[in-house]
């Protein structure tokens, strides 16, 4: 079972103090609520950051398979340049012409 | 005539049942098409979450007068460069969806039709070396332009179909793992503040932007809802206090209403993702398949019936 996250616990907190403010209202309850949203904040900043170090990994993959899909593309043009220039990749139709006559 | 046929039923072995299907042409397509609005909406929705965030956490530290925060982050924790590095994933996503679908839908057909009219010259020439008044008509100039469109048009897909195949293989992991953090980052986390506290449950995904996003409005409505109560506020503070309100209640609003879409836009990409991996590893053919198959190998033993004058 993994540990629950910090944010989690957090906005646990927040939660129980909203409802201890609801019943006693005032100024120094409203300041440790707010206290809390910033460390709330603190929190998630940094767990997001994780995530955009993934984002990170995840545009690097990216990045080759879209290079990869250019270089098939490029290569498919090639392709037809090579049945431009030569008979080479023609050897199944070769055949079939050698019966004109 | 028997050689004949042998030589399509050969020439459709090699070269057929290797090209890409119209199924799964279409399915690059549909993921061309979900990597491009996954992409174009969220790249967007990032970048105005943030600005969001700076404005309600502006109102909220102009709320506090009496007990300010010990550290001025506006964003929330949002930085700009954690944004500009998700929208450069996004625009990646999307370049692949579209140069993926390109290489599907090229077909190469001016280079065909241009390389076939220039090998029946060539041809030609190389027989009239040998006999200066070898022609071919036209019936056998359409029927060889005929037979190297057709067999050729199969060699550009087999060879299409290879390279896709390699690509959607070796990434198709990649993009299920981005569609993931994406998840993370346009739906709320279980146990959101955002959600009513009797509909939360256990997390089991992580904090992303829309979190943060909710954060701050859950604060600055908190805060101006207090701030309000109090008696001692002018009315000008207090017009304060009620807009912060207002727009904080909006941006909860929004909140929902944006992870409910952020959830179906990551199950379409996912979707699109496993669809397409599953449709281009599968050799299944459908009776339209066979049925345009079988119509282009008639076309093609038509042709070359013209060509060795077996015509009935």
């Amino acid at each position: 079972m993994s540990r629950k996250a910090l944010s989690s616990e957090i906005a646990d907190n927040i939660t129980e103090l909203k409802k201890l403010k609801a019943k006693n209202p005032g100024r120094r309850l409203t300041n440790r609520l707010q206290d809390m949203y910033d460390a709330l904040h603190q929190a998630q900043g940094k767990e997001w950051d994780e995530q955009v170090d993934k984002y990170r990994e995840a545009k690097k993959a990216l990045d080759k398979a879209k290079e990869a899909a250019q270089l098939a593309l490029n290569d498919l043009a090639k392709t037809a340049e090579a049945i431009e220039k030569s008979a080479q990749a023609f050897k199944t139709v070769l055949a079939a012409l050698a019966l004109v006559s | 005539m028997a050689g004949n046929k042998l030589l399509i039923i050969a020439l459709a072995t090699i070269l057929t049942g290797c090209g890409l299907t119209p199924i799964q042409k279409q399915q690059v397509a549909q993921f061309a098409s979900a990597t491009e609005a996954v992409a174009t909406t969220t790249q967007d929705q990032l970048k105005t979450t943030r600005e969001k965030v700076i404005e309600l956490e502006r109102r909220r530290l102009i709320m506090r007068n009496e007990n300010p925060p010990v550290s001025l982050d506006l964003d929330g924790g949002l930085s700009a460069t954690g944004i500009a590095t998700q929208i450069a994933t996004l625009k990646a996503l999307q370049s692949y969806g579209d140069v993926l679908n390109k290489l599907a839908t090229n077909d190469q057909g001016e280079a065909i039709a241009k390389a076939a009219t220039n090998f029946m010259t060539q041809f030609e020439a190389a027989r009239k070396t040998q006999d200066s008044t070898y022609a071919l008509d036209d019936s056998k100039k359409e029927a060889t332009l005929g037979v190297i469109g057709i067999t050729t048009s199969w060699f550009i897909e087999k060879e299409k179909k290879k390279h896709i195949k390699t690509i959607v293989n070796a990434y198709a992991q990649d993009v299920g793992k981005l569609a993931e953090l994406l998840k993370h980052d346009l739906t709320l986390v279980e146990d959101s503040l955002c959600i009513e506290e009797d509909q939360r449950k256990p997390r089991t995904s992580n904090t992303g932007v829309i979190d943060i996003y909710c954060t701050s409005a859950d604060a600055v409505s908190e805060l101006a809802g207090d701030f309000l109560k109090e008696k001692e506020h002018s009315f000008s503070e207090r017009e304060f206090a009620y807009n912060a309100y207002v727009l904080a209640q909006q941006a909860k609003e929004e909140i929902r209403v944006m992870s409910n879409q952020g959830a179906n836009i990551v199950a379409k990409l996912t979707a699109a993702n496993k669809q397409l991996q599953l449709a281009i590893t599968t050799e299944k053919y459908t009776a339209d398949d066979i049925h345009a198959f079988a119509q282009q190998v008639e076309e093609l033993k038509n042709h070359v019936d013209v060509l060795t004058g077996n015509q009935e």
